[in-house]
């Protein structure tokens, strides 16, 4: 049994939604801002899990990099000139023991849709966030991105997940 | 600085002609037709040789990893006495794989149709239930797996040919040698190695989109345009004042050659306590410090694009492999290579590095795979019949079999197509 945990499920699950919100409304820099200054974005590459400082990753973004990432896609150009539309679909939302302290861990469920032009892409995966309480709310310290299907070919993954 | 570029005299010994590839340009058919693309696996892919593995994948008795030579699925693997054998995967029964994962370490492969089993050398053990047989039809030694005739290496990277005969894999390799040479000598220990996992895309297109794309400089002040802006690089890299050069160097090898443009930040990094302890130590491995040094400068990490002809590019830090899996469907590994004798952090900032401009979610890799999107769509404009690739046709320099441009000039593609059009037209 957990005794003690910095968040309830109901936040926890206002908190992804909310997020999918930003990532589907395109409001990125909004989306940003969730993460904390040492936060980190990842999606890795070929299996579940992995040791990004030995496997290569699709992505593994600090926060400087997500910004110049976003700075990229709001340019609108070649890829982005349509920009991918996005559905974020989060479910099986759980708050896992408190990871350290002053750290919670999130696992969530996701089905993303992705529309860039004629084509519809469907990619499920499963998350997992670290998050930590500061003044403005909680804060992304980590969000991995794990794809299920991280084992094949893919076609462009240039948005956000 | 603008290159010094003499006119070329004329082209000597035109290849065979090709309805479909001319001098200096190509028929869209090139990119849309089944026929011509079996005749491509057959002249090309089961003919030539074709990079299947690095040696790393394969480091001890029993590794094995699975891969394609054009659409023919293969296993390479590394038997009990260290010797490494590129064995189709097909059972010699009824057809099935016999090795469904991506690499693995086993003595034996067992077909689980029939249960047929067989050595990581390709000899099958005996047909299961063998009573079944009479001598009279069969013996175990009529199947064996059947297996690439011509498995060869080259500082660590296994190339197979489907063919017994032609010429062998150093003469194939010609002067792409020297830049592979150049990959190698900059690790500490003098050799690279896999283990990092891969990135892996596909695109509704075809193969040469890929081929022709790695060794084209033309195309990044435009369509990379987003990732110079946000990252701080200047796109001038890639414009008219470019010192960088784009060369065809035989046997439809190419590259796209930036030591010139990269050496001012090579040469101040050189010049650090660091710079001056690599030099040392790669003179003392290399016992020519000049060499050496040509190697530092050559940086490693984004000092030239190379393609060996017909699918393999050194690129970054990467092994990029092209597999053709249909005429409008190609499939795209790029693994990321290691420095052996380097620190695990050195190792890490290339995977960082490579993932920054490449892969499925890299800030330049999707902007090429949406091109080829595009291509593919105004390929079907009928009537247009023609892509040209004429561009520094009469400024370039011959220097040998290599002919040397503006980096933004089209010989990689010229000398891609030349080799295509001697394998291609030889069948007719």
């Amino acid at each position: 049994m957990t005794t003690t945990k910095l968040m309830r499920r109901a936040d926890a699950e206002d908190f992804v939604y909310a997020e999918a919100a930003l990532l589907d409304g395109g409001r990125f820099g909004e989306w940003l801002e969730l993460f904390a200054e040492d936060g980190v974005y990842w999606v890795p590459a070929n299996e579940a899990d992995n040791d990004p400082e030995r496997h290569v990753s699709i992505i593994y973004d600090t926060r400087d990099g997500l910004a110049d990432r976003i700075a990229r896609y709001q340019l609108g150009r070649v890829v982005q000139e349509v920009p991918s539309r996005t559905l974020h679909l989060v479910g099986n939302v759980r708050v896992v023991e408190d990871a350290e302290p002053d750290v919670v861990e999130v696992t969530a469920a996701m089905v993303l849709y992705e529309v860039h032009g004629a084509r519809t892409t469907v990619h499920p995966a499963q998350c997992r966030y670290l998050l930590t309480p500061g003044p403005q709310g909680w804060r992304i310290v980590l969000k991995k991105v794990a794809f299920l299907d991280n084992d094949q070919y893919f076609p462009n993954l240039a948005y956000l997940f | 600085m603008t290159p010094t570029l003499a006119r070329a005299p004329a082209v000597p010994e035109p290849p065979p002609e090709h309805p479909w590839v001319q001098q200096h340009r190509v028929h869209r058919n090139a990119y849309l037709d089944e026929q011509l693309f079996a005749e491509e696996l057959n002249q090309i892919f089961h003919r030539t040789w074709i990079y299947v593995g690095h040696e790393s994948e394969v480091a001890r008795p029993g590794d094995y990893k699975t891969t394609v030579i054009g659409r023919q699925p293969v296993i390479v693997t590394r038997d009990g006495t260290g010797g490494i054998h590129v064995l189709m995967n097909r059972c010699t029964h009824r057809a099935a794989t016999v090795c469904q994962a991506a690499s693995g370490n086993s003595a034996f492969f067992r077909c689980e149709y029939h249960g047929w089993t067989f050595r990581n050398n390709g000899e099958l053990v005996a047909p299961t239930f063998s009573a079944g047989y009479d001598p009279a039809d069969f013996t175990a030694a009529g199947f064996a797996l059947a297996r690439a005739p011509r498995v060869d290496s080259y500082r660590g990277l296994i190339f197979a040919s489907l063919a017994p005969g032609g010429e062998s894999l150093r003469e194939h390799l010609g002067r792409a040698a020297e830049y592979i040479d150049l990959t190698v000598d900059l690790a500490p220990a003098g050799t690279i190695r896999l283990g990092a996992g891969a990135h892996r895309y596909s695109y509704r297109g075809n193969w040469k989109l890929q081929s022709e794309n790695g060794v084209d400089g033309y195309h990044p002040n435009f369509v990379h345009r987003a990732f110079f802006e946000t990252s701080g690089l200047g796109a001038g890299l890639f414009g008219p004042g470019s010192t960088g050069r784009a060369g065809s160097l035989g046997r439809g090898h190419a590259v796209l050659d930036f030591r010139t443009m990269m050496a001012p930040m090579m040469r101040t990094r050189l010049a650090t306590d660091d710079g001056q302890r690599a030099l040392e130590r790669l003179t003392e491995r290399l016992g020519d410090r000049e060499r050496a040094t040509e190697v530092l400068l050559a940086n490693g990490t984004q000092g030239y694009n190379l393609l060996v002809f017909p699918n393999l590019q050194i690129i970054g830090c990467q092994l990029r492999v092209i597999h053709p899996r249909a005429v409008g469907l190609t499939e795209v590994d790029l693994y990321p290579y290691l420095h052996d004798g380097a620190g695990d952090e050195e190792n890490t900032a290339r995977l960082r590095t490579h993932e920054a401009f490449y892969g499925p979610s890299g800030g330049g890799g999707p902007d090429d795979i949406e091109m080829f999107d595009r291509v593919v769509r105004g390929l079907a404009v009928e009537g247009v019949e023609w892509l040209p690739l004429v561009r520094g046709l009469r400024r370039e320099v011959v220097d040998g079999e290599a002919r040397w441009g503006h980096i933004t000039d089209e010989q990689p593609q010229r000398g891609f197509y030349h080799r295509w059009l001697q394998l291609m037209g030889a069948s007719r």
